[in-house]
């Protein structure tokens, strides 16, 4: 791949992108964090099954996410009390532009997987990296729920872990300022060898259906 | 064939463990309390820069720590952790470390790397800082997810240059 044609390949990815998040801050934002929610109840429930409370509900007129994360703990030095408290559950509210970052990762995975050659196979293997993304989107909002609830549970003792806190606060870091931005890149690396081909310079790699045959 | 096809899937293999073992590790480090005076420092050398740049080129900005201000009409946009280009110099670096070649051209990736994000997110910083002048809702837009993606697709990119490179001098490879 020449330098002419890898200049062509990087402003259809970079153009894809402005694009994409274009449509999506512009049209899409509310109707992707409505699928996101449908998607993340999916690991909420079956994780944090709350027999009395739903694990998250929206509040249909500010469309806030209001989480309830059972933790089921036994804090013995509570700020709130002299004895021991008895946490079943944490409830926490956030807002619907706190949870929209792991939206958009459709739409950047999208935008980079439609900046190579559009074929047959490469829209198979498009709509698969759709299902891995919203897989890892739904698991990283329930990450994003579980870490919460701890970071709060941990402040509920007087003197709170600073171990903990340190791990809650890495925790955080890598599932809200690190996940949502670079797993749409490493799932379209997954899904379309062609797209770090094209990078490298390199010969078109097969798909692997294509190795299997020969 | 088949051998080669496992030779090519273990290197990937130890790629990508080496690849995540070397991000946790930096953003372990990058947490550390003691490690975050060095990181508001060199937010706050960021901002001085943008500061000067902007002036120098005719425009209006003060800068005070991480905040840069605008005289005119009190606008100021700060640069908290994660609107530095650290984490993505981080995944940079995690990348070219993890990468089978010399220690001179892994050296010569990481400098080449964090200067390319560098220079992007300077244009960013100093885009946002007219953007939120102008539209607030455009410069949230920009802000937490146009550039944070646009800065991740300059970070591949130059991994993928610098692989590419690397590639057409086979002395640069280290055997494993």
């Amino acid at each position: 791949m020449s330098e002419s044609s890898l200049g062509y390949f990087v402003f259809r990815a970079a153009g894809l992108q402005i694009v994409l998040l274009g449509i999506w801050w512009t049209t899409l934002y509310r109707p992707s964090i409505a699928l996101l929610r449908l998607t993340a109840e999916v690991p909420l429930s079956l994780l944090l099954g709350n027999p009395l409370k739903g694990a998250l509900e929206v509040d249909s007129s500010s469309g806030d996410w209001n989480f309830s994360v059972p933790v089921n703990a036994v804090v013995k030095d509570s700020t709130y009390s002299d004895g021991a408290v008895q946490v079943e559950a944490i409830d926490f509210t956030a807002p619907a532009e706190n949870v929209a970052p792991f939206a958009i990762g459709w739409f950047v995975y999208l935008g980079l997987a439609l900046s190579v050659l559009i074929t047959r196979d490469s829209l198979r293997r498009t709509l698969k990296g759709l299902l891995l993304q919203t897989a890892i989107s739904a698991l990283a909002v329930f990450i994003y729920a579980e870490i919460n609830a701890r970071g709060t549970l941990a402040h509920i003792h007087r003197v709170p872990d600073p171990l903990s806190l340190w791990l809650l606060k890495f925790g955080y870091h890598i599932d809200y300022l690190v996940i949502p931005y670079v797993t749409p890149f490493l799932v379209v690396l997954w899904t379309h060898p062609q797209w770090w081909a094209k990078l490298i310079g390199s010969p078109q790699i097969a798909s692997p259906s294509h190795k299997s045959s020969r | 064939m088949a051998e080669g096809q496992s030779i090519s899937q273990l290197r990937n293999r130890r790629f990508l463990l080496l690849f995540v073992l070397s991000a946790v590790l930096q953003f372990a480090v990058l947490l550390t309390p003691w490690f975050h005076p060095a990181i508001e420092g060199f937010s706050s050398s960021l901002v001085w820069a943008s500061s000067v740049l902007i002036n120098t080129l005719g425009g209006n900005a003060s800068h005070q720590g991480t905040v840069l201000r605008s005289p005119t009409n009190g606008f100021a946009v700060e640069m908290r952790d994660g609107c530095n280009g650290v984490n993505v110099i981080i995944l940079l670096w995690s990348a070219v470390l993890a990468f089978p070649v010399s220690i001179l051209w892994k050296s010569v990736g990481m400098l080449a790397g964090a200067v390319a994000i560098q220079g992007l997110n300077f244009l960013r910083f100093i885009s946002l800082f007219y953007l939120g002048q102008y539209s607030l809702s455009c410069f949230e837009f920009a802000h937490l997810y146009l550039w944070e993606t646009l800065i991740l697709l300059d970070a591949i990119i130059v991994f993928g240059i610098w692989v590419r490179r690397a590639s057409k001098c086979p002395s640069t490879y280290v055997r494993k």
